[in-house]
């Protein structure tokens, strides 16, 4: 089984398990909140770009409609002549800035930390992730002094990112023990160990 | 009567079966693994579901191949790899919903729903781990996120739905008026399909042109039509309303559905190998399934798999 397939079963495992919180989710496809706020719809049965809200819109269309922030290229042969959709120069939907992501990955590790640790033990352990590691060996052996800066720069970036989200860890855990004493976070109380490679969640 | 300038040469046709022979091997290829690995059992005995699912898939990866060749991309193995995943995850998200009885649909429309809108789903046996793990290879090849697949994902999803609680309250649609219940049953028909080849599309082409996606809706919405008239008598005995079986003359409707679909395609796509490819696989499937509804009428009806 892949490293991929294992951590998208093992989440749903968790949840199986009620050994997530409810409030949190892991992945929201649905747009629906979002799509309000867009500028644009297309009407797919028709090929017709609306301005959104339009009432030349057709009711049989009404599922069937695409909300669009930047209808692109083909904005002119497919516009609505009622509304005539023109170009804006507003931004694109609010979509995951760099603070977003951050917090995204902060929201993964806080909660499912012990997860990817246990991963990262048994990858790093695995004859597949140390021929990894000898490939990354040979790979930086081979870089020129330029490369092997930017290299440098971007694990150091990596590192302290990565020191950062286990101070904060560390922080929300000591917080939420003063709290009430309960929250655990999907963790167990002490890491567990000798359970044939597997996290006792 | 003149032949219309859409109409499919012999050349297209043979390269058209000999595409279809060569991807059905492929697809086999790229699926056995993950079959192997997540759902052992369809492999066994006499693998009737299996070879069902890798028939979809094929046809999946061939419409998947005349998109791409129309947003004019190559078809490569990874292409190819994500229509093999894409025809598997709809072949088990289509059985959840229509296979196992309406109480199975509607448990497996909830669960689907917090995974669309939570990110968690409940995994209750082998094919629905299957299921799940085609969803994540291919939610790993795309941005999911991005603003039209996501839309794509949900719209298929809403109109699942919908046809679900559709099929579930048959007896409210009986209290409408023939024509209203018509145009619900064909919208819902148009809207499964049409996100369906929307959704495989963007997994593609993710920056196709919106003058091409309304053509592209069409051709799925045509593709439910010709499918459920060839699943009508299966559809009857399970008392399932479907668009195509609720006309009174089905034949001439489908024909004339047909015919205006595959004419706007062919006016409104540029020339290219993927148009002509695309419409020679409309025209064959067409042709397989009014073969199919002829068959299970005189026969009665079976589970088998139609190539």
């Amino acid at each position: 089984m892949n490293a991929g397939d294992l951590v998208a079963l093992e989440l749903q495992e968790l949840y199986r398990r009620g050994k997530t919180r409810t409030d949190q989710g892991l992945l929201k496809i649905d747009y629906r909140a979002e799509a309000a706020q867009a500028p644009f719809c297309f009407d797919i049965v028709n090929g017709k770009l609306h301005r959104n809200g339009c009432d030349a819109i057709p009711a049989a269309s009404r599922d069937a409609l695409y909300f669009v922030w930047e209808p692109g290229a083909g904005l002119r042969a497919a516009a609505c002549r009622k509304c005539r959709p023109a170009a804006l120069k507003t931004g694109a939907m609010s979509r995951d800035t760099t603070s977003d992501i951050i917090y995204g990955f902060l929201s993964i590790m806080d909660q499912f930390g012990s997860v990817l640790r246990q991963r990262g033990q048994e990858y790093r352990n695995s004859p597949r992730g140390r021929r990894l590691a000898r490939d990354f060996n040979q790979l930086v052996s081979a870089l020129d002094q330029t490369q092997r800066e930017a290299l440098n720069v971007t694990l150091t970036s990596l590192d302290g990112l990565v020191k950062i989200v286990g101070e904060v860890d560390t922080g929300l855990a000591r917080q939420a023990k003063a709290g009430n004493g309960h929250r655990t976070k999907g963790r167990p109380a002490k890491p567990s160990t000798g359970r044939n490679g597997k996290e006792k969640v | 009567m003149r032949t219309p300038a859409w109409q499919p040469s012999e050349t297209t046709l043979n390269t058209l079966d000999s595409l279809v022979r060569e991807y059905r091997g492929r697809v086999e290829e790229n699926l056995t693994p993950l079959i192997r690995d997540y759902y052992p059992a369809m492999l066994a005995g006499d693998r009737l579901e299996c070879r069902k699912l890798l028939e979809l898939s094929s046809k999946m990866t061939i419409v998947g191949l005349a998109c791409t060749l129309i947003a004019g991309y190559p078809f490569d193995d990874r292409r190819l790899e994500i229509s093999s995943i894409f025809g598997a995850c709809c072949f088990l998200g289509d059985s959840s919903l229509d296979d196992f009885g309406d109480q199975t649909a509607r448990d497996y429309i909830a669960r689907y729903e917090l995974l669309l809108t939570k990110g968690w789903f409940e995994i209750r046996n082998d094919r629905e781990k299957l299921f799940y793990m085609t969803l994540t290879r291919l939610f790993a090849e795309r941005d999911v996120l991005d603003v039209m697949l996501r839309q794509a994902i949900l719209g298929l999803f809403l109109s699942q739905k919908k046809d679900v609680e559709m099929r579930s309250g048959a007896s409210s649609l009986r209290t409408l008026p023939q024509r209203s219940r018509l145009r619900l049953l064909r919208e819902c028909a148009r809207d499964r399909s049409g996100h369906a080849i929307t959704l495989l599309n963007l997994f593609l082409v993710p920056s196709l042109s919106l003058e091409y996606h309304n053509l592209v809706y069409a051709a799925g919405s045509l593709i439910m039509h010709i499918d459920d008239h060839g699943d009508c008598h299966f559809d009857r005995s399970h008392n399932r309303w479907t668009y195509m079986n609720q006309l009174k003359d089905p034949v001439p409707a489908l024909r004339r559905i047909f015919s205006s679909t595959v004419e706007r395609i062919y006016r409104g796509l540029p020339e290219s190998e993927g148009r002509d490819l695309l419409i020679a696989f409309l025209y064959r499937y067409y042709l397989t399934r009014l073969r199919k509804h002829r068959l299970e009428r005189g026969r009665g009806i079976s589970w088998t798999v139609y190539e």
